[in-house]
């Protein structure tokens, strides 16, 4: 104890001030817990992505290409030729200010150069010294700086800090997306074999079986499977869970997460329960068996050859529309992308409810329809039957994701399946959610262990959101329709707001949902309902 | 006038020098931000840090509450075990209270007369920074335990019940057989 006492006194006279530091110095220190580990060599080179090699950010010498720099710079260039609003993103910023202070890395990290202004900065100098006229002429005075393999370091470093999850482009008076300049960031350092293994491996694997954990055919088969006798355990009900069923009318596409991480399965479970119920004509596919796409957060190039999937198992199987279950990125990539990059898709039919009617106008190019839409949809027009009471252990609040939220504008219709599926149901603080939510800080392939101090700092913007909810109403349940929110919410809560656990709003769905013949005393989680009464009372 | 009525009396001064104190650990436009802003959603460590050491302070003239001052604890040390600091400069704006309350007091302090009473601030303040170092240690903790549920969740379902194909495994620094 007395030595304690001493270090004590020693400990208070610490110089508590950082040291001054310009922020075009680009030295950084890979400190443990805030930084992913490379791509493993094997999988780079199975994508056919060129400089496959071992590569330790930790480590001083990155075994760059001797002529990396040109390499760098040329890509630089075509993607200015090639993307016009990389061009126009890279000369308008106006250094305003406003989007500074609104990305949750800042917000959680305090590190000024996860302002979004300085992140994007981080390019755009070396862009104003090597492309700009006044930069050639007055390099650092301009604003440019020197591409040294420092810059690159502080590139990986920074790059891999941003979630892509466009917050702060909400807020900027010109539209300037730091997402795109990050993705940028990142298709340059691919150029020269710099990447993460969590974006890479489950690309590789994605690539070979359609999704990102490499489960082959049988596998996928089997876990539906599983899932089918899941679900008649705990409902009386055997449903039937078509897979590769040529002719269906509909083809279901979900998260690989889905069917088999927690607790994105109750969700698994609740979409299941829901087609049954409404007899829906569908199958799954064995090789679209992923709606994920970490290509998005590779290059343009990689998430169009692991989208491709899909439209073409559609293909294969002569269906006529399709619905995607509950994931962010996946719907960034359908909503934003796909139509283009794989399109058009005039083999499809346009989406109408078989249930309903309902014309999906919306997705008349894509003709993928989300989930929550179609939900919607069904208890809009009382085509199912609900008892909200089910769900009266969980006080419910939602989290927009990213993806859904600011990326396709998905925002009325989950808060409005959750109004009728829970009686309890508290939004958090309005400037914390829809466009302006905050991110889970794991998005975009950040979401390792290797990395997860730095996803706590992301993640507080939003975990301090969620407890004020809890703290205010007792909300014990987050929703959300991502499979990355899933996934990384969880952690996050666990280490923020304990008392809070994460669910999927299909897995609301799937428990408030009365089947017919249905001998069920438990939800999804089988965990007992809180009321007797709450069994079938017709 | 004895030294507690003095720190209750200049409880917003010591607050707010103790919380510049603390955001200037933080970079420079950082810090400024920290204290500007004042919408707690917004702000969400600025807001924090203020409402937990508000608690803090009232402890440490009041009660030393133990389980108080943990939970007050917590709301700060959470924050800081996970940010760029050091364990010993995550906890030592704890320390940092003596200097501010002198800093304020100033001369209104009298050695003579306070002796008693400044040696006992210092020890519940030095009793508080014992409490910080046990919360930073179980922050830490927790941490690792989120980390291993992590892993263990991500697979749960897969391995117990699934027939996993083939490529499960990832890169850990080192080579890895993908299982290919
Ligand atoms: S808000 Fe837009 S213009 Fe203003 S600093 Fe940020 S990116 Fe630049
Ligand atoms: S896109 Fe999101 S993570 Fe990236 S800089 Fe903007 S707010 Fe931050």
């Amino acid at each position: 104890m007395s030595d304690d006492l001493a270090k004590k006194e020693e400990l208070a006279k610490i110089d508590f001030k950082p040291p001054k530091k310009d922020w075009t110095d680009p030295t950084i220190e890979f400190r443990k817990g805030s930084f992913n580990y490379g791509s493993n060599p094997k999988n780079v080179e199975y994508l056919d992505l060129p400089y496959a090699r071992e590569f330790d950010p930790r480590k001083e010498d990155w075994n760059l290409p001797d002529n990396w720099k040109e390499i760098i710079l040329e890509g630089m260039r075509d993607r200015l030729m090639k993307y016009r609003s990389f061009r126009v993103f890279m000369d308008i910023c106006v250094r305003c200010g406003a989007c500074a202070d609104k990305c949750h890395f800042f917000l959680g990290s305090g590190d000024p150069k996860n302002m979004p202004v300085l992140r994007a900065e981080l390019l755009r100098s070396v862009y104003r010294r090597d492309f700009s006229t006044a930069g050639k002429i007055l390099g650092k005075l301009a604003g440019g700086r020197e591409l040294t393999p420092q810059v690159l370091k502080e590139w990986f470093y920074y790059f891999y800090q941003c979630t892509e999850c466009r917050r702060c482009s909400v807020f900027c008076p010109y539209c300037i997306d730091t997402a795109e300049i990050t993705m940028m960031a990142r298709e340059l350092l691919h150029l020269v074999g710099i990447g993460i293994d969590w974006i890479t491996t489950p690309a590789a694997n994605c690539f070979r079986t359609g999704n990102h954990l490499g489960i082959q055919p049988h596998g996928f088969k089997d876990s539906v499977d599983f899932a089918v006798d899941d679900l008649a355990d705990l409902t009386g009900i055997r449903v039937e869970a078509p897979v590769n069923k040529k002719g269906a009318e509909i083809l279901f596409v979900v998260p690989s997460a889905d069917y088999f991480a927690d607790p994105h399965y109750y969700g698994f479970l609740g979409y299941m329960a829901l087609f049954h119920e409404i007899g829906l004509d569908y199958t799954f596919s064995t090789y679209a068996s992923e709606g994920g796409n970490f290509g998005l957060f590779h290059s343009s190039e990689m998430m169009k050859r692991l989208n491709a999937k899909i439209y073409a198992e559609a293909r294969r199987l002569g269906v006529k529309w399709i619905i995607g279950g509950e994931c962010g990125h996946m719907w960034r990539v359908l909503h934003q992308y796909m139509d283009t990059m794989n399109g058009p898709a005039d083999f499809l039919e346009e989406p109408i409810s078989p249930i309903t009617g309902t014309k999906f106008e919306n997705a008349k190019c894509t003709k993928m329809v989300h989930i929550c839409e179609f939900t919607a949809d069904l208890i809009h027009n009382n085509k199912i039957k609900l008892d909200p009471r089910r769900n009266d252990h969980w006080t419910v609040t939602f989290h927009d994701s990213c993806n859904t939220s600011r990326a396709m504008g998905l925002i009325e219709e989950p808060r409005y399946i959750l109004r009728q599926t829970c009686n309890k149901f508290h939004e958090m603080p309005e400037n914390t959610i829809k466009e302006q939510t905050f991110c889970c800080g794991s998005g975009s392939g950040l979401g390792t262990d290797e990395n997860l101090e730095m996803r706590m700092r992301g993640g507080f913007p939003r975990a301090s959101a969620v407890k004020y909810v809890h703290d205010k109403h007792g909300v014990n349940l987050l929703t959300c329709i991502c499979a990355i929110d899933k996934a990384t919410l969880t952690p996050l809560m666990e280490y923020w707001v304990p008392e809070v656990q994460v669910g999927a709003v299909h897995e609301m769905v799937g428990n408030a949902l009365v089947m017919e013949g249905e001998t069920r005393t438990t939800d999804l989680r089988s965990q007992p309902y809180e009321r007797e009464e709450v069994e079938r009372d017709d | 006038m004895v030294l507690t009525v003095l720190l209750i009396e200049k409880r917003e001064a010591v607050l707010g020098r103790w919380f510049d104190s603390i955001i200037k650990t933080y970079p420079p436009g950082t810090s400024e931000f920290l204290a500007k802003q004042k919408d707690r959603f917004r702000n969400p460590v600025g807001h924090a840090i203020a409402e937990s050491i508000g608690s803090i302070y009232d402890e440490i003239v009041s009660e030393m509450d133990t389980g108080e001052l943990r939970r007050a604890l917590d709301g700060i040390i959470r924050i800081r075990s996970v940010q760029d600091f050091t364990a010993s400069e995550a906890v030592a704006f704890v320390f940092q209270l003596k200097t501010v309350v002198r800093e304020v007091l100033g001369n209104r302090i009298d050695e003579h007369e306070h002796s008693h009473e400044l040696a006992d601030l210092e020890s519940r303040i030095d009793q508080v920074a014992l409490l910080a170092f046990d919360k930073y240690m179980e922050c830490r903790d927790k941490l690792h335990e989120v980390r291993t549920n992590e892993i263990r969740r991500r697979s749960e379902i897969l391995f117990e019940k699934v027939n996993v194909g083939c490529g499960v495994s990832r890169h850990e620094g080192g080579p890895v057989d993908d299982g290919s």
